[in-house]
């Protein structure tokens, strides 16, 4: 049965001269599983919230969008604000509650429901998802997981027939965001309701979605099943969306002499029958290059570093030794809650161990030299909006050279601009601007003063792959140039491709240190797909997409 | 001050200040000690030499006349503001948070809302206050460090960082109220985890009993000690009897229910 | 609407009537619940009036959210013990967005701070207080316009005084039956250095800050049309 008909919608925000949606078709069957992907600003957001009715944005609309062949505008409003659920981004934002109790039945209050009805649905949904440890907590000390899970449950007691998810995942850690694709996969498997996601982290999703949909400048580009619109993009080497292909998909791709639509791998198990299916080819060994037998000097060094939060809570970080040598480009992994943050904070100096040395350029860090070394060290943090005080970036980048004293301020700032590819940003309000686009503002400012080491906590996340691709470069670059890096991150795939050593945090210490290839190699689970796919193959072991088909080229010729 | 003899008053005071205990182990309590301690003895000590009402004279201070009947006045108003705040210690551990304004909400639905909300986002400003806090410390605005002008400025630069941050997340925060009805026209309804049984009312209608007697028996001067001018007897009339149980039972009854169940359990 | 009405009238009847039960049965006695009475029923006109009102569910956000930043304002500055940032606040808000809105995050301001710093008898004062701190700043930009820095800076250091004073009323009517004037003057008096580094901070932080915050709010409320009061629109046309 078709549920949702939007027919030739186009849609243009007050004061803009464009259109965010531009004659958008798109049909919908009951019970399907639509996956909506697309760079920031491809109007996949706008459709979404046009769907929604309460929260349709202001502007001009024109053109039809139809829920069970009739109008939008024709129901009735109570009708729609059960049946069409919604869960958004930023799992903090959508909590209004202290209690999670509270926060769970505000919907059914909202629309009358009485007592024993909230009961009676309350009860059932706390079975079904068995989240019963979750009733009597506060809102505020759930973790982002549970956070966003609890938006999903509370948009769920009103029992919808359709589900809108606004990248839903995109705040969350790996972990946690598998748990709600889970969970959003049982809805559709077993209850039947329909699932519309907005979503960059596309990976896991082509697995599960009945159906995928790339937008492009307020048009639909591909519509399709998930290895149809792989094999289009593929073929037609769409830049601007094969990096949301999965990169196992990628390599059947490339690799296979004859693909076919049908057997294109979406996740690790098809991988690793589709490379088993393929007649074995000798081993080759590898050489680790780029190995330097200089030993540089360490600029951060920590020695048997203990710190707790409380007296009374747990070590963070117990007896961890760490040193960051100059040119270095090191990612701590880890899971959540190991510490990677605090470790990150402590080689920051804003927070002091209990015991244990920390050294930062061969000296002792003490409160006096955290506060005069700051020209010497850049940290991104997860927020690079929190950076800016002015109301445009080129104001904030003009108060740091004032600040800093720096010579041919605009110059620098023009060069640093330029750099980064965010000219066209010069006079915009940091808020007004998109995830990537705020994180190189950031870097760009604190790039003026010439620190010799970046520290990053989680770059990657809520980026969408272009943007990541961008940061890739980016950061490529400055490491080459001389900057020495610390990253903390989740981000496996980015971690591979970028950095020159990797460490995992465990119960407060760092267990493994080592160049990404024999750091990941090793790993049963924590590795990047496509060296899961190859692990244990009768194909060389590899780490990235680039690589696989490196070496697979190098045997061809050979 | 309702009741002003000092042996009513002491005794609402012990027993309040056991019901404080069986709420936390006086935990809290024993912060709010200190000031609890030196603000009676001021009021004890001050109230004397300010006022010199009261015939019975103990001695002369600077030509003005100390009476027992203000040192008496100090002790009784002592015992009542420290009755206060031990209700009000009380009133803080039990209807913390939200609680109460499960009360109100059902007279003010928006300001009860309002309050909510504020109290939700109480938390969620301290630890971006925390992220603004590193950021900026790094950018060298510190608060630690500098004259005290720079550093109320980096003060508030970080409050109005937060500011913008969070007017921009405000708009979701609304999105999400409204999909999820709220706004919408119709009658609203209210989960409560909270009911009244048959036997709430019961004691409610004896509880409201025994407070008429109080007040009824307030207004006719019983258990009231007359201060001013001169010291009247300490002695209770019969009626002073009746008022003074029905106000213990009042007082003690959170211990009476409180105990009854540990007795259950043990 | 009409219920709403009715409820109001209601509301202002039982304040009348608390007030004369009151008068009735404490015998002039009990100046402090007299005084509470007086305080709660005029915050209740108030909560009332916003309670009848058409307002966008986005402004109800912005008003809680600012009575949050209000509350946690303190944090920054746990070092400097004298600084009072959340009247600097709460008189922003009032000259932004209007008298109402100025009482509303005054008056929730303080109570959510003391749910987690403690409530008081000095509460329905700290709310009455700061309630009226954010509506005056309202009504001053309606008369005054808003440019002057000096006008605000007087503005702003006369609040600090006026709040502790008003924090001292609980005291004394607390005290009533013993009231004599050395004992009012001993009371203002001893709150003096607190009362004036109050206000300092507030000619401070109106002098370092209120253009930029204006600024944020402005913007604010321009991009998604808040909070507009029609008779303060005129008086910005008119000026």
């Amino acid at each position: 049965m078709e549920m949702i008909n939007v027919n030739g919608l186009s849609f243009q925000y007050p004061e803009s001269a464009s259109y965010a949606l531009d004659g958008v078709n798109l049909r919908l069957k009951q019970g399907e599983f639509v996956v909506v992907g697309g760079p920031s600003g491809c109007g996949k957001s706008t459709l979404l919230h046009l769907l929604k009715r309460e929260i349709a944005p202001h502007g001009s609309p024109s053109g039809d969008i139809s829920y069970f062949g009739k109008s939008l505008d024709e129901w009735e409003e109570r009708v729609l604000m059960e049946e069409i659920g919604l869960v958004l981004q930023d799992p903090e934002n959508q909590i209004i509650m202290d209690d999670v109790m509270q926060e769970l039945v505000f919907g059914m209050e909202n629309l009358g429901y009485s007592p024993i009805d909230m009961r009676l649905r309350l009860a059932e949904m706390v079975h079904t998802f068995s989240v019963e440890h979750l009733l009597n907590q506060k809102t505020t000390t759930l973790s982002g997981g549970q956070k966003q899970q609890l938006n999903l449950l509370s948009a769920l007691l009103l029992k919808p027939k359709l589900l809108l998810l606004d990248e839903p995942t995109s705040q969350l850690d790996p972990v946690a965001a598998k748990d709600l694709l889970v969970m959003l996969e049982r809805l559709s498997k077993e209850l039947g309701i329909t699932v519309i996601v907005v979503e960059h982290r596309l990976e896991e999703l082509f697995d599960k979605a009945d159906r995928i949909v790339f937008m492009q400048e307020g048009k639909i580009a591909y519509d399709g099943k998930s290895r149809e619109v792989i094999h289009q993009v593929f073929k037609q080497q769409d830049t601007s969306f094969l990096p949301y292909i999965p990169a196992i998909s990628q390599m059947y791709l490339e690799m296979e002499h004859s693909p076919t639509v049908n057997q294109i791998p979406l996740n690790v198990n098809e991988g690793k029958a589709w490379l088993a299916s393929l007649p074995a080819m000798d081993q080759m060994i590898k050489k680790e290059n780029g190995k330097s037998t200089e030993n540089p000097k360490p600029i951060i060094e920590l020695k048997d570093v203990y710190y707790q939060y409380e007296k009374s809570s747990s070590m963070v970080l117990s007896k961890l030794s760490l040193s960051l040598k100059k040119g270095d480009f090191y990612a701590v992994m880890g899971g959540n809650g190991s510490g990677k943050t605090t470790l990150l904070k402590t080689c920051l100096g804003l927070l002091k161990p209990q015991r244990g040395i920390v050294k930062r350029f061969g000296r002792k860090l003490t409160n006096k030299s955290v506060n005069r070394v700051h020209q010497n060290i850049a940290y991104l943090s997860q927020q690079p909006h929190t950076f800016f005080i002015q109301d445009s970036i080129e104001k904030e980048m003009l108060l740091i050279t004032e600040q800093h004293e720096i010579q041919d301020s605009e110059q620098q700032i023009d060069s640093l601009l330029n750099t980064f590819g965010i000219e066209h940003l010069r006079n915009r309000h940091p808020y007004d601007c998109s995830g990537g686009e705020i994180q190189k503002a950031a870097l760009a400012c604190m790039l003026l003063t010439k620190p010799t080491i970046l520290l990053m906590d989680e770059p990657t996340k809520g980026l969408d792959p272009i943007s990541k691709i961008k940061l890739q470069s980016i950061l490529r670059r400055l490491h080459s140039e001389g900057l020495t890096i610390l990253m903390v991150t989740h981000d496996i795939e980015f971690t591979a491709r970028i950095a020159t050593k990797c460490a995992m945090i465990f119960d407060g210490k760092i267990t493994a240190e080592a160049p990404p290839h024999s750091f990941f190699k090793g790993n049963y689970f924590y590795t990047t797909s496509i060296n899961r796919v190859t692990q244990n193959s009768q194909f060389p072991e590899v780490l990235t997409l680039e690589e696989a088909v490196h070496s697979w080229q190098e045997r061809e010729l050979a | 001050m309702y009741f002003n003899h000092p042996i009513f008053l002491v005794t609402i005071l012990l027993l309040l200040i056991f019901v404080n205990i069986s709420h936390d182990g006086g935990k809290d309590l024993r912060k709010w000690l200190p000031t609890l301690s030196i603000m009676s003895t001021l009021i004890i000590l001050i109230n004397p030499f300010l006022v010199s009402r009261g015939t019975t004279i103990l001695f002369y201070f600077r030509g003005k006349q100390v009476t027992v009947e203000a040192f008496m006045y100090g002790i009784t108003m002592a015992l009542f503001i420290a009755i206060i705040l031990v209700i009000f210690i009380s009133f803080n551990i039990i209807l913390n948070g939200n609680r109460f304004l499960y009360i109100f909400s059902k007279f003010l639905p928006r300001i009860a809302l309002m309050i909510m909300m504020a109290i939700r986002f109480v938390p969620l400003m301290k630890r971006r206050l925390d992220e603004i806090g590193d950021v900026q410390r790094l950018r060298g605005m510190s608060m630690t460090v500098g004259s005290l002008k720079t550093r109320v400025r980096s003060g508030m630069l970080r409050i109005q960082i937060l500011l913008t941050w969070s007017l921009e997340e405000a708009v979701h925060v609304s999105n999400s109220m409204k999909a999820r009805g709220y706004g919408s026209e119709g009658k609203k309804s209210s989960y409560t985890p909270y009911y009244m049984e048959k036997r709430d009312w019961f004691w409610l209608f004896v509880l409201a009993s025994l407070m008429v007697v109080c007040f009824y028996g307030g207004k006719l001067g019983y258990g009231q000690m007359i201060i001013y001018p001169e010291l009247g007897p300490w002695q209770f009339f019969q009626f002073d009897w009746v008022v003074f149980f029905c106000m213990l039972i009042l007082t003690s009854f959170p211990l009476i229910t409180e105990g009854r169940e540990k007795l259950r359990w043990k | 609407m009409a219920r709403a009405r009715a409820s109001l009238i209601i509301a202002t009847a039982t304040v009348f009537i608390m007030l004369i039960v009151m008068y009735a049965v404490f015998n002039y006695h009990n100046y402090l619940l007299l005084s509470l009475g007086i305080i709660g029923g005029i915050m209740m006109l108030f909560f009332i009036r916003f309670e009848i009102k058409t307002v966008k569910t986005r402004e109800i956000v912005i008003l809680a959210l600012l009575a949050a930043i209000g509350a946690v304002a303190r944090v920054p500055f746990a070092g400097l013990p004298s600084v009072q940032p959340t009247s600097f606040v709460i008189i922003t808000v009032g000259l932004v967005f209007g008298a109402e809105s100025g009482f509303l995050v005054g008056a929730l301001a303080a109570l959510v701070s003391n749910i987690f710093l403690g409530q008081g008898p000095w509460t329905p004062w700290q709310m009455f207080a700061w309630g009226t701190m954010g509506m005056s700043a309202g009504l001053l930009r309606q008369f005054a316009g808003m440019g002057n820095l000096w006008v605000l800076n007087t503005f702003g250091f006369i609040w600090g005084f006026i709040f502790g004073w008003m924090m001292n009323l609980w005291i004394v009517f607390s005290n009533m039956q013993n009231f004599t004037w050395e004992f009012l003057v001993g009371i203002y008096v001893s709150s003096f250095y607190h009362d004036l580094a109050h206000a300092i901070s507030n000619i401070v932080f109106i002098s370092l800050f209120s253009m930029s915050w204006t600024r944020i709010l402005n913007r604010f409320k321009k991009k998604h049309g808040l909070l507009e009061d029609p008779a303060l629109n005129q008086t910005i046309n008119r000026t």
